[in-house]
This record gives structure tokens, sequence and C-alpha cells, in this order.
């Protein structure tokens, strides 16, 4: 998902989630690209969170997007 | 596309993590040397030390993403999960071999698993590597490549992986004809083997280091 596109699911300012990220990917939790003028994030897990991820998929366990929280519609 | 160097944080981790069980599994061998612990309990620690090892390494490849480059993204992050799944499940085959099977078995079974594992993962880096380097690749995109592979944290994950590799090999091999007269003969030219390739890693690596500041 590119920046603008996440922070259009919370109610916080564009640097805001820029430091956010940062700290992300500072943790080696996510992985930025820069695509063009847009920077495109991606998760990064290693294999036990992947493997622990898919067990919860498996059980049907999901993220689900907080009630308070209603995003934005994504483009014009 | 620009795809930012990897975070210092998961390189730190698997570095350590390598470095830990390397001193353990020492530590075990000194041990059995001097005769403070019985001989079969430090063989089969030796062998779970070394099983865990593949499993944090394996379970860190990919956060380190030694293979990225932005043309072969999608390649490269499909080729990193397999490396990390493969020896995640190798080191958990070592470890269950070595905790619960007879030696001799443990042994040989655990060396066919290894051997396996890096084949495996030998063959799917070698593709890769062909596609990058023999495909449509412009020399420009080819300099670049090699160049950021020889910069900042990328030259840690190349001496970590080196060495990781080597130390299975090795142990792979030594499982495989420890009942053998030239076992200790094989042994040791495998260690003068690593230090003469490790120099010559270093060399092209700092080098290279050097040139792009």
């Amino acid at each position: 998902m590119s920046a603008g596109e996440l922070a259009d699911f919370f109610e916080v300012s564009k640097p805001t989630m820029s430091a956010h990220f940062a700290v992300l990917r500072e943790a080696g939790l996510i992985i930025s690209e820069k695509l063009g003028k847009s920077i495109v994030y991606e998760l990064q897990m290693s294999v036990l969170e992947d493997a622990l991820l898919s067990f919860a998929q498996a059980f049907g366990w999901k993220l689900q997007q907080s009630k308070h929280v209603k995003p934005k519609p994504l483009g014009p | 596309m620009n795809i930012q160097a990897p975070s210092v944080r998961p390189i730190c981790s698997a570095v350590v993590g390598f470095l830990g069980v390397t001193l353990l599994a020492m530590a075990i061998g000194l041990a059995d040397k001097m005769g403070v612990i019985d001989s079969e309990f430090a063989k089969r620690a030796i062998g779970f030390a070394i099983g865990l090892m593949l499993v944090v390494v394996g379970n860190s490849l990919p956060k380190l993403r030694p293979l990225h480059s932005s043309r072969t993204k999608a390649n490269s992050t499909a080729s990193e999960r397999l490396s990390g799944w493969a020896l995640v499940l190798a080191g958990s085959a070592w470890i269950a071999l070595f905790a619960f099977a007879p030696l001799n078995l443990a042994r040989y079974v655990a060396a066919l698993i290894g051997i396996g594992a890096v084949t495996l993962i030998a063959v799917n880096w070698t593709w890769l590597a062909r596609r990058t380097f023999f495909g449509i690749r412009t020399e420009n995109e080819r300099t670049a490549m090699l160049g950021a592979m020889s910069v900042g944290p990328r030259r840690m994950i190349g001496y970590l992986l080196f060495a990781f590799f080597f130390v299975v090999i090795t142990a792979c091999v030594k499982f495989l004809i420890v009942e053998k007269p030239v076992a200790d003969q094989v042994a040791s030219w495998m260690l003068l083997f690593f230090c003469v390739l490790y120099a010559g890693l270093f060399a092209v690596l700092e080098y290279r280091h050097a040139r792009k500041k």
C-alpha cells in the first residue's frame, strides 16, 4: 500500500504517519520502496511470524478495522 | 523503483543469534575434549546447536533480504521465503533427530536433510542470479546492483550467510564421514579452505565499499 492510501485509514496527519513508518522500518517490521513520487510500504515478516499469521488465518482470525475510524474513500 | 536498504536491527539479531549458537557449539566441543561432559551427549548437543542455528538464521532470512534488487523484487521475495522455510524446517528436523533418534542414524539423516536444504537454496538462488545477470538487465543496472550489495548492512549479510552456509556444509560432510579415518583431515582442510575463501570475500566486499566511498 502507498503511504497516502495508508494515511487515509487513520485520523493523523501525513507527517505523523511518516514518522510512524520510519519507526516501523527501523524495527524491521516493514520495508519501503520508492515508486515514482510515492512510497509503497510492505510487511516484512520472519518465517515464524509468517507461520503464525497463516495459522491465525487458517482459524479465521483476521485483522478487523476499528469501528471508530471510518476510512476515507480511495481515489478522486 | 528504489528499494531502501534493510534496517540494521534484523541483521544484528541474525548475527548475534549465529555467533551465540556458534560459541555454544564451540564450548560444548571444548568441554567434550576436556572430558567435562559425556562424549555422546556432547555430539548430540553440537548437532542440536547447529539445528538451532539453522532455525535462527532461516527465520530471519526473509527479513535480511539478501537477494533484493529492484528488478527481481517479486522473484527474490519468493526465493527468500522459500529459503527461510527450507532452513527452518531442516533445522527443526535436526533438533528432533539429535534429541530423540539414535546418534548414528541422526547424523546420517541430518546430513542428508542439510545437504538437501542447501542444494535447494543453491539451485533456487542460482536460477534467480542467472535471470538477474543474464536477463535483459543493462550494464548500468548490473553495476548498480553489485554496488548496492557491497554497501553498508548488505556486507554484513554477505559475511553472515557465507559463514553460516560453510558451517552447515562442513557439519553435513563431517556427519557423513565421521566413521572414516580421513574425517579429521577433511575437517582441517575445510577449515583452511573456509579461512581462504572468507579472506577473499572480505577483500572483495571491502574493496567495493572503499571504492563507493
